[in-house]
């Protein structure tokens, strides 16, 4: 260690707190602890056991695995049944082209046909 | 990180009723009493703030006694400390905003007295710490206000060896030109 280091080392020498830290801490966590006990749930070492298994269960790497795997499978889901929705949606607007199509395609005919009947008797005369 | 944790978890016995046993276990007043030095100074060092320092402090305890089950040892609850009141002080600092991570430039100046005493000099290099960048400023204090070696200070802050060696080089530097041009001579 170089000098400067060990003067930096002497420089950063641990400090006290307030002389009534302690006290303020255990306090603290007493009447936390209190609370605890009120709002219900078996406690062991001032800690509630539910909670605590509760908060394992969630943190437990097969519980993150599952997890990832539903959210996936969910979001490859909804991807699917969008571009489903999607075709669907063409199929149905492409229907109704070819029936507009048909209806018209049959109004040209008749036109025709009525255009075809005031014509010839002209070119009887 | 998480390894070291497995490693002092390794140390706990379980009984025949199932219950976890913890050979030479303080009690947490005990706990409290030894360490409150160590991690109040970490919070100081870091945050040079005494009444924020004394805060988070007091929260790093409470939560050390929400935690108590799963302490293993009481080397598990040393290490347990240093990493939370790391990253207690880290979070403290950027959620006050406190501006710490002012230029050195703006760092006052020693006087007269601090270029003659070594006394005055710690005060001041304590003042140059609490202005260094976040990742240096924490990697410094663990460093020297508690001795750890490199690979202790990588575990607590889960990060590499490599990125420690960086920090402590770089926060060394920077305190060393800052001194040596406030001295007015080279700083070994």
């Amino acid at each position: 260690m170089t000098p400067f280091e060990e003067q930096l080392k002497q420089a950063m020498a641990r400090r006290e707190p307030a002389e009534d830290f302690a006290r303020r801490v255990l306090e603290r966590a007493d009447r936390e602890g209190g609370q605890q006990a009120e709002s219900g749930g078996r406690r062991v070492g001032g800690k509630r056991v539910w909670f605590s298994a509760l908060s394992g269960w969630f943190h437990s790497p097969r519980v993150l695995r599952f997890s990832a795997a539903a959210a996936l499978l969910a979001v490859s889901g909804g991807v699917v049944f969008q571009q489903h929705e999607q075709s669907e949606r063409g199929e149905a607007a492409k229907e109704k082209l070819l029936t507009a199509v048909r209806i018209a395609g049959v109004k040209l005919r008749q036109v025709h046909r009525h255009v075809l009947e005031v014509e010839t008797p002209e070119v009887e005369q | 990180m998480k390894g070291e944790d497995e490693r002092l978890a390794a140390t706990a016995t379980t009984n025949a009723a199932g219950v976890r046993e913890t050979a030479g276990l303080p009690n947490f007043a005990e706990v409290v009493d030894r360490h409150k030095a160590m991690v109040f100074s970490i919070l100081w060092h870091y945050l040079r703030d005494r009444t924020a320092a004394e805060e988070v402090a007091q929260d790093v305890f409470l939560e050390l006694h929400r935690s108590w089950d799963a302490m293993k040892s009481a080397e598990h609850i040393v290490f347990w400390l240093r990493r939370v009141t790391s990253h207690r002080a880290i979070d403290c600092a950027r959620r006050k905003r406190l501006h710490l991570e002012t230029s050195l430039e703006a760092t006052a100046e020693p006087t007269a007295l601090e270029r003659v005493h070594d006394s005055f000099l710690s005060s001041y290099l304590e003042r140059m710490v609490a202005s260094l960048p976040e990742k240096q400023r924490i990697v410094i204090v663990l460093r020297y206000q508690e001795g750890l070696e490199l690979e202790q200070i990588a575990d607590v802050l889960g990060i590499k060896i490599s990125t420690v060696k960086t920090q402590i080089f770089r926060g060394l530097e920077l305190l060393r030109a800052k001194t040596a041009q406030r001295l007015g001579r080279t700083v070994e």
